[in-house]
Parts: C-alpha cells; structure tokens; sequence
C-alpha cells in the first residue's frame, strides 16, 4: 500500500520533473537556435546582399540600399544582364582559368616541397638543421609586402643560373611526380583484374599516360617557362612569376613539421629496419599519415593564393595573365561604374569557392581537428 | 678536424645530409631565392635613395639616414596656450580650430572667446561652442621660430596636456608612428575580441545540435570570400547615408541610436575596419578550437558532472586549460596575421582614413615605394616593421614558455 | 648516336622555319599600350589600330588595354623593369616625371611644323618639357560645372553666358543657397565626384584653389609648396569648401552621382568633359554648362588630358611615330572626340565642329582653352606626389578635418618628396 502511493507520488514527482526538464530543454533549444541564426544573419548578410545585388538591375541596387529589400530579390525584374555584362566586359572564363591554374598548382606543388622540406627538417639528421629550422620559423613574420619591390626587381633580373636552378626545381618536382604516378598507377593496375591481364606494353602506356595527365599543370606551367626563357624574356607578365616564388612557404613548412614530429618514430625506425631509405619512408609512411595536415595546408594556401592582389598587379599587364582579383578593376575604374555589374563579378568570384567549401565543411573540419594546428 | 667532418658527412648522417640536400633542396632553395635574398636586398636598398621610376640611385650619406628619419622621436613641452587664441595659425603656435557646428554657429553670431577659452555668444551657441568643441591646435610648421631650433626637422605627431602642461611627441616621420599604434590598436582589439568570439562559436556548433553543421557553414563562409573583393561590398555597407549597416542599427533601435560615420570618421573608420576584419577572419579560428574541443575526452566532461560543476566550471576547469596549447596556435598565428593588416585598408580607405586614422605600416611603406616612388625609404620600413614584428612574436613565445615551466 | 640524330632533325626543322618564320613577319611590331577607361574612347582607338595596321605595310601595332585605375601602376612596375612598350599614353602632367626619369624621347625630331601649328597650345605646353616636345594628345579636357537649367531657373540663378560674367564667389555662394530650397528631399546641391579616386583632385580643385589666390606649387622656384598649398588664400579655400560639406550642400559618399544629375537630385555637377555624353542624354537641351567661377584671382580652369609619347625602350621610333602621327590626323581625332566628348586638339577639327562654335554645348571649354585661363598641373617632376596629396587633402577637408593641419599635411608630402628627387 505505502509502497504503491510511494511509486504513485514517485512516478507523479518523475513526471514533472521529466515536464520541467522538457521545458527547459525546449527553451534552451530555441535560446541557442535563436542565437545560431542571428549569428548566421551576421556573417551571412554582406553576402547575401551582394548575389541579391548581382541580379537586380543596376538602379535597383542603388535604390534598394538603405532598406530589407537590399536582401530581397525583386520577382519583378530579376536580371542576368549583370551576369551578360561580366561576360561581355571581360574574359571571365579565362580570367577564372589563370586563377585556378596559379593557385592550384602553387598549392600543390606547395605542398610537396614544404612536406619534403618538413620532413628532412623533422627526421633526418644533418648539418644545419637546427639553424635551418629556426630560420624557417622567423621566416614566417616576413609579409610578401614588406619584400614586394625588392622581389620584382629580383625576378625580373632572372636569368642564367638561377633562371636554370629554378626550372630545375620545377622539372625535378614534374619528374618526381611522374615516378610517383607511375608507381601508382602501375601497383594499381596490376592489383586489379579487369587490367591485370593485359600485356606489359599496354600497361605501360597507360600508366604513361596517367602519369602525363595528372602532371599536366606542371607539364604546361614548364612549357610556358621554357618558352618565355627561350625568347629571352623576362619573368613579367606569365604564369611562373606568380607561381615560383610561392611554392616555399615558411608557415606550410611549420605546420608539417609540427605535424610530423607528432608521429611516433617507430613508424619510420621498423620501415628504416626493413632497408626503406628516406624519401620510401616520407612517401609510404608519412605522406599517407599526414592526409588531414595536408587538407590543411591546401585550404590555407588556397584561400591565401586565390585572394592574391597585389603581386599579381605588380608582375601582370593585360588579361593574359591576369587573376580574377585583379579583373575586378575593370569594373571599378573604367566607365561606366554600374553597380550591379560590381557585384555580379563579386559573387561570381566568391560563389564558386563557396560552394566548394560547402562539399568538403565536413572533411574539412575532421581534417582540422586531427592535423595538429592546435598547436 | 677529421672527426667532424667523419660525424656531419660520414656513414648514416652523410646519406641523411644527400637526402637532405635532395628532399629539402628545392624548398630551402626556393626561399633563399625568393625571400632571404629579397629581404637582404631590401636591407641593401634601404641605405639608398632608390627610387621605383629605375633613375640611378646612391648610398645615403649617413648610411641610416632612412632609419633615422623614420626613428627619430622625442617628447617635447610646448609653449602655454595663449590667453588670445587666434583663429589662423601662425607658421608655429597654437590656433583654434572649431567643430562644425560650432563654426558655422559662430560665424552667424559673432562670438568672442572668454577669458578661460570658452566662447561667450549671444545666443544658445554658447551651449555648442563650449570647451570640448573649441580645439586648440598646435601647428608646428616650423618649430625654429618659437624657440624649439634643435627639432626643426621634427613634427607634431601627437600633442596632449598633462598637470596643466602642454605637451607634444614630436618626429621626423610622424605618419610611421601613426602607422605603428594603429597596427597596435587593431592587434589589440582584434587578438582578444576574434579569439575570444571564435571560441565563443565554437562551443556553440559544437553542441549536439541538429542542423549544426549548417551553422558551421554559415559562420566560416566569410573566410572564403577574397578580401580584396568583399572589402568592396563592406565599403558600399559602411556608406554614412545610403549604407545598409546604419539602417540596421536605427532599425534595430527603432531609431534611438544614430549611425555612425564609419570610415568617414577619425574614431569609427579603424573600428569600421576592425569589425570587418573579424568578420572574415573569426571562422578560422573557430574550425581551429571546434576541432581542439573535438580532441577534449567526452569523459572529463562526465566526471566533472558527478562532481557537481556548473556550466561555467566546466568550462573554466576542464574546456579551458584542455584548449591552451590551440589558444597559443590561435593568439599567435592571428597576432602575426594582424601587424600585417593591409587589404581591407587599401581598399576601404585607401588615402589613410581620415587624420591617417587606419594607416597602418604595411600601407605606409606600399604607400611610400610604390605611389611616392620612394623605393629606399620604403624598404627601411619595411626592415622596421619586420624587426618590430619579430619582437613581439619573441616575446610572445618567451611568455608561452615561462607558463609551461610554471605548469611543470 | 640516336641523340645526336635527335638534335640534328631539331637543327634541321629551325634551319628551315626560321626562314619561313621570319619572312611571314615582315612587318615591324609596336607595342602599344593605353588606358582603358571610357567605352567610347576604348572602341575609337581599336578602330584606329586596326585601320592603320590594315594600311601599313611596315609596321604592325600590338596593343594592350589597362584598366585605369591600374595604369599609373603598371607603367611604373614596366618602368622599374625596363618593360616598358614603344608608344604609350599617359595623363598629362605625368610626363615631366617620365622625363625626369628618363623613360621617353622627345618628339621634335618626327612632328611636322604643318602638324605643330594645327595643334592647340595647350596640348604643346602640356606636352613641352626643358623645351622639346614630348608628347602628343587627341584631345585637351574641359573643366566646368554642369548643370540642370530647369532647376537653376526654378531657383531663379542666373545662367553666366561665358567667361566675362561668370558666377564670382558671392554669386556662387547665393546660387548654391538658392538651389538647396530647390533639391528634393534626398538630393543635394553640387557633386564633386567623390566617387573617382587619384589624380581627379588635383585636376579638378587645383584650378579653384589657383582662383582663391593659391597653388598647389611655388612656381617661381617649383622647390616647395609651402606657403602657397597651405597659405592664408588656400586655407580660405578649404574653409569654403569643408563648408559646403558641413552645410550639407556636398556629400563626400555619394553612391551614384552621375545618376543623381541624371535624374534631378543635384543640379550642380563639378565635372568634365566625359560627362558629356552621359549627361546630354539624360537631361538633352536642359543640360547647360557653366563656366568656371572667378573666386578672387580670375577663373582658372584646368587642362592637359591623355597623351602619346615614345618611350625610350622603342627599338622602332619611327614605327611609334607612324602611329601618332596617324591617330593625330583630323578624321582620327574627330572620331575619338566625337565619342568621348572631349576637346579635339587640333583647331581645324575644332573649327569644323558645331558644338564648339559660338552657341555651342561645348563652346565655353573653347574658350576656356583659348583664352588664357587654362592652366597646366604643375611641371615638376614632383608631379605624382602633388597628385596624391591633393587627394589626401581634398578628401580630409570633406570628411571634415582640420582645415590647416589637411593642408600642412599635403605641403609636407609634396616637399618630402621634392627632396627625395634632389638627393
């Protein structure tokens, strides 16, 4: 009897508290929902009113300024004209390719030679290491402004032996990225049984052309060099100024350094045992390891290299070789000055990246969390 | 002798040096090439008067005569103001300058300044031109000519009263000192506010909320937006009169509060810039500190619980200390990244901002190299800035490490 | 062996297109570079380039477009890099830095007295430095206020016909207070273009602080802009001028000014030439120009506009000149005035041209160019450094900073640089 008026007030007490705890936790959601969207409107809305601005005539943009409506697309006259006028003003598909070529293979050819260099300065044993690394780690103070006209003046002296030592750098990188290729494709073709049982020269060609296709942006930026070498010229106004001075960079070589000496050295001592020699043990152990330091470093660099303004005016005339950045002056300074075309070309450059970033938010922010940027 | 050379080139540690020599050449190379040489040249060019145009350029006579321009500062007591300001100033002196509405109200009545500096009118305009809006101003265009001969070559960077004295810091180049506090006030406000806010997100998207990494999303998208070209759309925002940030904030409070004059202003334009810099930078960080929260063991968390913490002790006892070495990574990465602010100032204020108010060092010295053609005066900032820079991180590192020995 | 067979096919293919390679390009290349600024301006010269490459059999013009903003830029960066092209364009008063430096060679020795005499004088005081001639323009720049006669009339001022009875400062205090009861309610009374950045604030207000009796250079010993930038008369200048900001006669953040003439929300436009067309096709025979007030020390209008020179880089002079010479033929410049709205720079074409006649749209900028109160920027090498501390300047008095210590600032910038030259 007690005992069933006991559990009835128990299970009465149980439900309110459940009751209360409910409340609480609704209220709590909507609290912390209300904050996430206020934040959301915060970050997003120069954004937001800069695509709006890019599809509504040019003196809606001005006219709508100062109200909502700057957020709201108007149905009435929604417009590709800013679109066609971006188009039609500049080359914007090929304004977009030289972005994408300079920064991608500054990126990734970037992160090559920063993780070797990481790598040599994290396990290797050698003359110097200690004064290289503690000069790799000032070097990261050093903004490109603060040696911007001396390194003008500098590349545009290229020539001889360091017109020579640099294209070396850049057919040693293509080359070591063709053995590697070739290695791959070849272990993966062989390890599959639709490919298999083909004959050897077959296999051959196809890991060639592997190797051809994935080393194509190097190929070309060395093609391009060549040429401009060849004819005398110097180092202004191609692709290879924006790129080669770049692919060392201070602060991916400490990331991966710190990310490297993070990694047991038993890893490496048992493949050292087995007769592995250093680049077998950077190449199959911590290359493979280092996946998150790697998206890392690319997202940095990329985000770094695509935003780049000022060498690229510097070192470019013309839109040959011109980034998307720099053709934005187009829009700003040469009349007629429409707004809307402004913005169109702002959220034309923009949205492609962030619909990138918004593909891989989660790889990207797993990839974080395990590279060690921590600290 | 031979023992050394046995031990740095012989056996395992000279195939290590090959290999080093091999793997890290073309990085190590790369650098001296493009930015330890440029650096040293820069170091070279600063001793000259070289110029962008390419005209032949000498070594200054002194060598530092560049470094001296740019460091001479002193501090100097200024004459009293005078019982009779005038309002034209004299080549050196103090004369009055008015605020707007105190001029244009004096101009319409005729006030006369009383004996303690205040204005007397015949109206309310008294109310308007009361000591605060009345500046007195030194103007120092030649110091010779009140007895300060010995700082001829200097200038009025800053002029304050103390215990009813005058005062000014005076300096050859004061537009570079302006440049240094202003990298300062924006390090400052920009390193604790962005760190704290990134953290701040973070613990927000990081509860186990559905639909959160839509949020995460919407708070990182600025980061990928180039700064060259949303500063554009920020400048378009900030406009005093048509600018949709200060039809927000008289919205938002039904019209109590009146928008500012952002980067028209001398006190809001670095404030302007601030607020937009966090803006793009803050979802950095914050990726940073949702992956060091991700690292913190659930299980702390729980024992914590059964020991009865709160929120906030929690958060102080365990979130906190598990995220020191990414709050060092954080502070240290963006001190770095604030001294170099440049981008948005460019664009958004590309003349210095009013009273040079968002000149920052960086701008300066791309200022003087490139649209005054001063190539040798702006390499000598740019060693400055780089030397000032080091300097901070030095002493940064320094104080991580002497905590980390107290934790020991 | 089999390398060498390699290298021998290679020698043999370049032995063979070498030739053939070197026969095809029998004409000369030029290149050329210019500003990008108007659309009008950019298709007349793409029309001309193609036309004289269509009729040269020697020399084959290679040009490139720079956005304007970007151009005094990348001339630079060129400069410094020795990359500069054979013929190039360039805003006026920045030749005699160009000459300082050494980057051109003079014309004297191609252009011909027929063509000299045809040319107007300002372009050649424009384009003379140490006395030989270095460059050549198309077209001069016309100053003046543009404004919405509908409105002017409804404030009831009075339209100046030409330079005798221009506006003075009193009349053009009164009219401006006049047409602030006029302007609707998000309108404002006069535009300075605030929206252009650079060298439009010194060509634009160093003509008025002229008028008020200042300069932006001591033009006597061009050493120093002490006492005149900053001098009682400028000052007196800056005064007025951060007055209309404060009366709110002015905005220094204008979003759109050419639409705000465009659709009657200011009836003052400071402006030039450019406008031209813009402006006649939105306001048609309600446009009117008004000459260049008299603030003290006569009107003073400013000039000088884009010009051709022949950098010192050239490997083929001649080549370069064949294309100026070209562009400056009547047909070619009235095509390129009549689309930017410019004055042509030879008097033939002007005479021939309606708009510049008496009673003409344009008539005023004839006279303004003629008559002696055109004057150039200053001839200094100090040039760029005037340009941006006019700037500085002209935008601090807008915003509203002290009006003094705005121009202390302008003079030190100017004269820092002064000494930076004479080191």
């Amino acid at each position: 009897m007690t005992t069933g008026t006991l559990n009835q007030q128990q299970l009465a007490e149980a439900q309110r508290r459940e009751m209360i705890a409910r409340v609480i936790h609704i209220v709590r959601r909507v609290i912390a929902y209300s904050l996430l969207i206020f934040l959301g409107f915060v970050f997003l809305f120069p954004i937001i009113f800069m695509v709006v601005a890019a599809f509504k005539p040019n003196d809606r943009v001005i006219a709508d300024l100062a109200s909502a409506k700057a957020f709201l697309p108007n149905p009435g006259d929604l417009t590709m004209d800013n679109i066609n006028n971006v188009f039609d003003r500049v080359r914007f598909g090929h304004l977009m390719f030289n972005s994408l070529f300079t920064t991608l293979v500054t990126v990734i050819a970037g992160l090559f030679i920063n993780s070797m260099a990481a790598y040599v300065l994290a396990r290797l044993r050698w003359f110097g290491r200690t004064f290289m690394l503690s000069l790799v780690v000032s070097l990261i103070i050093i903004p490109l402004e603060a040696i911007a006209v001396p390194l003008m003046m500098q590349v545009n002296q290229m020539s001889g032996l360091l017109n020579i030592v640099t294209l070396g750098i850049l057919v040693l990188l293509t080359g070591l990225l063709w053995l590697i290729v070739w290695n791959a494709s070849g272990k993966f073709l062989s390890e599959h049984d639709a490919t298999r049982s083909l004959p050897n020269p077959v296999i051959n060609v196809l890991q060639a052309l592997t190797m051809v296709i994935i080393a194509l942006p190097l190929e070309v930026l060395a093609y391009f060099m060549i040429g401009q070498i060849d004819e005398g010229g110097s180092w202004l106004n191609s692709y290879h100024v924006q790129i080669l001075p770049f692919l060392a960079e201070p602060f991916s070589i400490f990331l991966f350094y710190q990310f490297f000496i993070g990694i047991p050295k038993d890893f490496d001592e048992a493949a050292y045992v087995d007769g592995a020699g250093p680049f077998r043990i950077y190449w199959q152990i911590m290359v493979p390891l280092s996946r998150p330091v790697i998206a890392t470093v690319a997202i940095l660099k990329f985000l770094q290299f695509w935003s780049f303004y000022m060498w690229p005016l510097m070192v470019t005339r013309g839109d040959e070789y011109q980034p998307l950045m720099v053709g934005m002056s187009y829009f700003q300074t040469q009349a007629p000055i429409l707004w809307g075309s402004i913005m169109a070309y702002a959220a034309m450059v923009t949205i492609p990246v962030l619909i990138t970033f918004l593909l891989f938010q989660k790889w990207f922010v797993a990839s974080v969390s395990s590279s060690g940027v921590k600290g | 002798m031979q023992a050394f050379f046995e031990k740095q080139f012989g056996g395992q540690r000279g195939r290590d040096g090959l290999m080093a020599l091999l793997m890290g050449g073309p990085a190590f190379l790369l650098l001296v090439i493009f930015m330890i040489w440029p650096f040293i040249r820069g170091l070279d060019l600063s001793t000259t008067n070289q110029r962008f145009d390419g005209a032949a350029a000498t070594r200054l006579d002194p060598w530092y005569a560049n470094y001296d321009q740019i460091l001479s500062v002193n501090l100097i007591q200024l004459p009293d103001v005078p019982d009779d300001v005038p309002y034209s100033a004299p080549r050196a002196g103090w004369y009055r300058a008015r605020t707007p509405d105190c001029k244009a109200c004096e101009d319409e009545f005729e006030c006369e300044i009383g004996a303690e500096g205040d204005t007397i009118c015949a109206n309310n305009c008294a109310q308007m031109c009361e000591k605060g809006d009345l500046i007195f101003r030194w103007r120092g265009k030649s110091l010779g000519e009140v007895g300060l001969e010995k700082w001829a070559d200097y200038e009025i960077a800053r002029n304050f009263s103390l215990f009813g004295n005058q005062y000014a810091i005076i300096a050859k180049d004061p537009l570079f000192w302006k440049g240094l506090m202003n990298n300062f006030y924006f390090a400052l406000a920009v390193v604790p506010v962005q760190t704290a806010l990134a953290l701040l997100l973070a613990i927000l998207v990081n509860q186990k909320l559905p639909y959160r990494n839509v949020f995460r999303t919407m708070y990182f998208s600025p980061v990928v937006t180039a700064m060259v070209i949303i500063a554009v759309v920020w400048k378009f925002l900030y406009n005093p009169e048509f600018g949709l940030i200060n039809e927000m904030i008289e919205f938002i409070t039904f019209g109590q509060v009146k928008g500012s004059d952002w980067l028209q202003s001398s006190t809001m334009a670095m404030p302007a810039i601030i607020i937009m810099s966090i803006w793009q930078g803050v979802g950095f960080q914050m990726i940073i500190f949702l992956a060091g929260l991700q690292d913190i063991p659930e299980d702390l968390y729980e024992a914590s619980g059964i020991d009865g913490a709160n929120m906030w002790q929690q958060f102080r006892f365990v979130t906190l200390p598990m995220l020191r070495n990414t709050m060092i990574f954080v502070v240290l990465t963006t001190t770095i990244l604030a001294f170099r602010l440049f981008d948005q100032v460019n664009v958004m204020t590309p003349d210095g901002g009013p009273e040079e108010s968002t000149a920052t060092m960086v701008w300066y010295a791309i200022r003087q190299g490139w649209t005054q053609f001063s190539v040798g005066y702006a390499s000598a900032i740019s060693v400055v800035f780089v030397a000032i820079v080091l300097i901070i991180s030095l002493i940064q590192r320094s104080i991580v490490r002497e905590e980390s020995a107290l934790d020991r | 062996m089999k390398a060498l067979r390699l290298l021998v096919l290679v020698a043999i293919i370049v032995a063979v297109a070498l030739p053939v390679t070197v026969a095809a390009q029998d004409k000369q290349e030029v290149s050329l570079w210019f500003h990008s600024g108007q659309g009008s301006e950019r298709d007349a010269l793409d029309d001309q380039i193609t036309r004289f490459n269509e009729a040269s059999d020697m020399y084959e013009i290679v040009p490139l477009e720079v956005p304007e903003g970007n151009y005094n830029d990348q001339v630079k960066a060129a400069a410094l890099a020795g990359e500069l092209p054979c013929v190039l364009d360039f805003d006026g008063p920045n030749v005699y830095n160009y000459v300082f430096s050494g980057d051109l060679i003079p014309l004297d020795a191609h252009v011909s007295e027929e063509l000299l005499a045809d040319v107007l004088p300002s372009i050649i005081a424009q384009g003379t430095v140490e006395g030989q001639l270095w460059s050549l323009g198309q077209f001069d720049s016309g100053l003046g206020l543009w404004a919405n006669k509908a409105m002017l009339v409804e404030a009831g001022v009075r339209i100046p016909e030409g330079l005798e009875d221009t506006w003075t400062l009193d009349e053009f205090n009164a009219a401006l207070d006049a047409l602030a009861g006029v302007v609707p309610e998000d309108g404002y009374v006069i535009d300075f273009k605030f929206t252009y950045e650079g060298e439009w604030y010194s060509y634009a207000f160093g003509p008025w602080i002229r008028s008020f009796g200042g300069d932006t250079i001591d033009k006597d010993t061009m050493a120093t802009a002490e006492g005149v930038l900053n001098g009682p008369e400028a000052v007196a200048f800056g005064e007025w001028f951060q007055g209309l900001f404060e009366k709110g006669y002015a905005t220094a953040t204008p979003v759109d000014p050419d639409a705000d003439f465009n659709e009657g929300r200011v009836p003052l436009s400071y402006a030039g030439h450019w406008m031209y067309n813009t402006y006649k096709d939105a306001l048609g025979d309600n446009l009117v120009l008004i000459p260049q007030p008299d603030f003290g020390n006569g009107a003073v209008t400013g000039m000088g506009s884009w010009n051709w020179s022949i950098t010192s880089a050239c490997e083929t002079p001649d080549g370069a000149w064949a294309f100026i010479d070209w562009i400056m033929q009547p047909d070619n410049v009235k095509q390129m005035t009549d689309g930017n709205g410019a004055v042509p720079s030879l008097i033939s074409v002007l005479e021939a041209d309606a708009r510049y006649a008496p009673g003409g749209d344009l008539y005023l900028y004839f006279r303004q160019l003629t008559e002696d109160i055109a004057v150039p920027r200053a001839a200094t090498a100090a040039y760029p450094a005037i340009s941006t501390a006019m700037s500085d300047a002209i935008n601090a008095l807008a915003r509203g900073e002290d009006v003094q210590a705005s121009l202390d600032a302008a003079v030190d910038t100017i004269d820092s640089y002064i000494e930076t030259l004479d080191q």
